[in-house]
Parts: C-alpha cells; sequence; structure tokens
C-alpha cells in the first residue's frame, strides 16, 4: 500500500481527537462579552476549563500512542509505527496544556488545536479551488463531528469533576 | 514614536479587533464547518439499506397444459406449432470473440426412442410431439422431452452449414426428402426433474442431454436448464383459439460430446423457444 494513504489514515486520527476543540473554543469565546450576564459568566467558566479538558484528550491521545507501541517503547518503533512522526509529535505536545503556563490563558490548547483543525480547512480550500471531490471533504467532516463530540464529552467530564471538587471543599 | 503614529497603530489595531472580533470568529467557523457539511452531505459512497425482503414476490397459476392426442379441434389438447417456434444456439467465435449463432430447422418435442432412430421419407414431423406435460403449480408432474436433427443446423452460411457443420459435429449431410433421426444426427434431452425457481416465477428443470456428437456411440450428460412459462392466452378472431410458450434456456460442454472445433467455444448456449396452440 501507498504510504500517502497510510499518513492520510493517520492525519483523519489526528483530526479527531484535537480538531473539534477550535470549534468549542470559538463558540464559548463568542458568548463571554454577552450582554446576559449569566451566559457570559457560564461562558467564562467553561472557557476556563477548557485547558483541563484539552488535557484530558490529550492523556487520551498519549494512551492511543502508547497502546500502538506496545510493547517497544524506542525511538525506533515510534518512527517505525508511524508515517507521519512529526504530526504525531506535535500532537503529542496537546499534553503541555497541563503546565500552568500554557494553561492560564488557554491560547496554547487552541493554536494547538487549530493545527489539525487546519488540515480541514486545507480539504476545504482544495476543494473551493477545484483540486478535490466532495470525498476528502465528506471524511473530514465525519472525523470532525466525532472530534466535536470527544472534546464535549472530556468537557463534560472536566465539568462534573470541578462539580465534585467544589461540593467537597464545601 | 510620535502621537501620529501612535494613533494609526491604535487605529489599525482597532480594525484588526473588529475584524477578528469573537463574533467574526464564530461566523466564519460556523460559515465554514456548515458549508463543508452540506458539501459533504452526500449520498454517493453510503452503503445502500438492505432490501425489505430477500424473497421475490412470485405468483404462479394453476395451468395445467397437456398435449393428449394432438386432436385437430380439441381445445383441451395442446399441440406444439412448430413453424413459430425455434431451437438457437450461439457459441463464442474461436472462443473468445462474439457470439456465433444459429439455429436447428428440424426439432420436435418427443421422447425418441431407439426404435424411432431411422430416416422418415416425410417433410412433415417424423414423430408426435407429445412427450411433455406442464403443470404451473405442480412441477413434479412436469416433464418435457425433445430433439434436434444436428445437420439441420443454420448459421445462414450455406457453405459451412453443409460443409464444416457436418464434419465438425460428427453428423451426415442433409436429405432434403427425409427426416434423419439416425443416432449420429440426433441430439435429444429429457427431463429428470423440474422444480420451482426461487427467485423467479420460473423452474428449474434438470436434464439429460443425449448425442453422439463425434464419439464413436452416443453419451448422456445431466445439465442444468432454466424454463420459463409464458401465460395463455386467448387470440381473438373468427376463430379465437389459446396459446401459450415455453422456453427453456441451458449450457452445456460440446468437448464432452468429441468436438474439436476450435472455431467455437467449449460452452455451447441453447435456447428453445416453444409455442403452443389448442387450435
Amino acid at each position: 500500500m501507498d504510504d500517502s494513504i497510510l499518513i492520510y489514515f493517520e492525519r483523519l486520527e489526528l483530526m479527531a481527537f484535537f480538531s473539534g476543540y477550535v470549534a468549542i473554543y470559538i463558540f464559548l469565546n463568542a458568548f463571554t462579552n454577552s450582554k446576559k450576564t449569566r451566559l457570559s459568566k457560564t461562558s467564562k467558566r467553561l472557557l476556563s476549563l477548557l485547558p483541563y479538558s484539552y488535557t484530558l484528550t490529550a492523556i487520551l491521545f498519549w494512551g492511543y500512542v502508547l497502546r500502538n507501541l506496545f510493547p517497544e517503547y524506542t525511538v525506533h518503533h515510534y518512527l517505525a509505527q508511524f508515517n507521519a512522526p512529526f504530526w504525531q509529535l506535535i500532537a503529542l505536545a496537546s499534553i503541555l496544556s497541563w503546565v500552568p503556563i500554557f494553561r492560564k490563558k488557554g491560547y496554547y490548547s487552541l493554536l494547538h488545536s487549530l493545527f489539525f483543525f487546519g488540515f480541514l480547512l486545507i480539504d476545504f480550500y482544495y476543494f473551493i479551488i477545484g483540486n478535490n471531490g466532495p470525498e476528502l471533504l465528506q471524511n473530514d467532516m465525519k472525523v470532525f463531528t466525532d472530534s466535536l463530540l470527544l472534546n464535549l464529552s472530556t468537557l463534560i467530564v472536566i465539568v462534573v469533576i470541578r462539580a465534585f471538587s467544589v461540593k467537597i471543599k464545601g | 514614536m510620535n502621537p501620529s503614529n501612535k494613533s494609526k497603530i491604535s487605529k489599525q489595531l482597532n480594525i484588526m479587533d473588529k475584524l477578528f472580533s469573537k463574533q467574526t470568529l464564530l461566523a466564519l467557523l460556523v460559515l465554514i464547518t456548515s458549508s463543508a457539511y452540506i458539501i459533504s452531505c452526500t449520498k454517493k459512497n453510503e452503503i445502500l439499506p438492505s432490501p425489505v425482503n430477500n424473497n421475490p414476490i412470485i405468483t404462479r397459476g394453476s395451468a395445467v397444459l397437456l398435449p393428449g392426442n394432438m386432436t385437430t379441434g380439441n381445445v383441451n389438447e395442446w399441440k406444439l406449432d412448430k413453424v413459430h417456434s425455434n431451437v438457437m444456439w450461439s457459441s463464442n467465435y474461436m472462443g473468445s470473440a462474439g457470439f456465433l449463432t444459429g439455429r436447428f430447422n428440424q426439432f420436435g418435442m418427443h421422447d425418441v426412442t431407439t426404435a424411432e432412430m431411422i430416416k422418415y421419407n416425410t417433410k412433415a414431423q417424423p414423430v408426435k410431439d407429445t412427450s411433455w406435460a406442464f403443470y404451473e403449480n405442480d412441477p413434479s408432474k412436469t416433464y418435457i422431452s425433445g430433439y434436434v436433427q444436428i445437420n439441420t443446423s443454420n448459421t445462414g452460411e450455406p457453405g459451412r452449414d453443409a460443409g464444416c457443420n457436418v464434419s465438425n459435429l460428427g453428423t451426415v449431410a442433409i436429405d432434403t426428402s427425409a427426416q434423419n433421426l439416425m443416432v449420429n444426427n440426433l441430439a435429444k434431452i429429457r427431463s429428470t426433474k423440474v422444480e420451482f425457481d426461487p427467485l423467479s416465477a420460473g423452474y428449474i428443470v434438470t436434464l439429460n442431454l443425449t448425442w453422439q456428437g463425434k464419439l464413436g456411440a452416443p453419451i448422456t450428460k445431466s445439465i442444468i436448464g432454466k424454463m420459463k412459462y409464458v401465460k395463455r392466452s386467448t387470440i381473438a378472431g373468427t376463430a379465437p383459439y389459446d396459446v401459450f410458450g415455453l422456453q427453456l434456456l441451458f449450457q452445456f460442454n460440446c468437448r464432452d460430446f468429441g468436438v474439436t472445433s476450435t472455431s467455437i467455444a467449449d460452452n455451447i448456449n441453447i435456447e428453445c423457444n416453444m409455442n403452443f396452440n389448442n387450435k
């Protein structure tokens, strides 16, 4: 099999993990200046939790990568296992959103996920100029939807954990 | 930095702020993703839904059609309308090109016995076309038999029909004054089992094909064919009468019968269209 198709599959995998985050971020960010104070407050609170949810997604991705590398965790095996090791490395860097300095403003996670959302934008652009048929976009949107659901789920998990911790602290 | 430059920069920043405001970003996101969703919303690669029912609806009547003694005027006895029937063959020319086709000018629906394998000095049907019975709703009672005179194969090329056709098929030259049912000129079929076709309104017929071909003596091969009943209908007129048809399709391997000619493929397709009336 041609390597390019394997790289394409890996690209879809990465999109499935990270591309949906951009949409959630922009959506919540748009309501932070809302005149309805309650909506604005909720958006701000959720926005502050987003880097944590991104970290959870990153942990899931790390788990996925480690499972693929099992049982040989070496650079050699890493390079042999992945056809786009550079993209994988960027994806693995998502765990840095847990580091307080990157977590505080949330821009890091946004920039990071924008890289993978960019794949969708590129395919969209190539479709507009007529280089691609709708098939690639169809794949992208299916994966993007999955990613939206994944990132929403991680956000919900973080919200629930946060609510519990607030309750416990009393 | 002088004040005019400072105000210029702040103006530019204001424009950038407006351009990339939170609402603009949201609008852009919605625009891009919804367009992409709409574009990708094609059912081209969708897997087709499974059929509601895998069993076709087949309705069969209860027609019972028998030849009897083929008494003229007896509307209950069905006669083979030989003039309006045909037995056709086809085979890929040279085994790989398009179809080479022909028909047999002389054929009938009689189970020719060994004693009947002789030459008949007549131009009419040599034996009665009575070796068949058709029960539309009870295939266990249905049976068919038939024969062709090999040397009457007609491809529309007299040179071939009277020439290589005769030598390649192990038969003898045609005698226009007689009907030749001799063993070296006779290929016959006889059904051994008729069943309903589960996928159509037709029937699956197991046949014995007996032919000498280029061999020293005739051999019999069991083959499977498909039979279709063309429903009985009335032909209006001053003396109305009824007609129906039976179509039989089958294949056989001519190499089984010693035919070595490479002008034809191994597989020979046979199509028999038999029309009957009750005049």
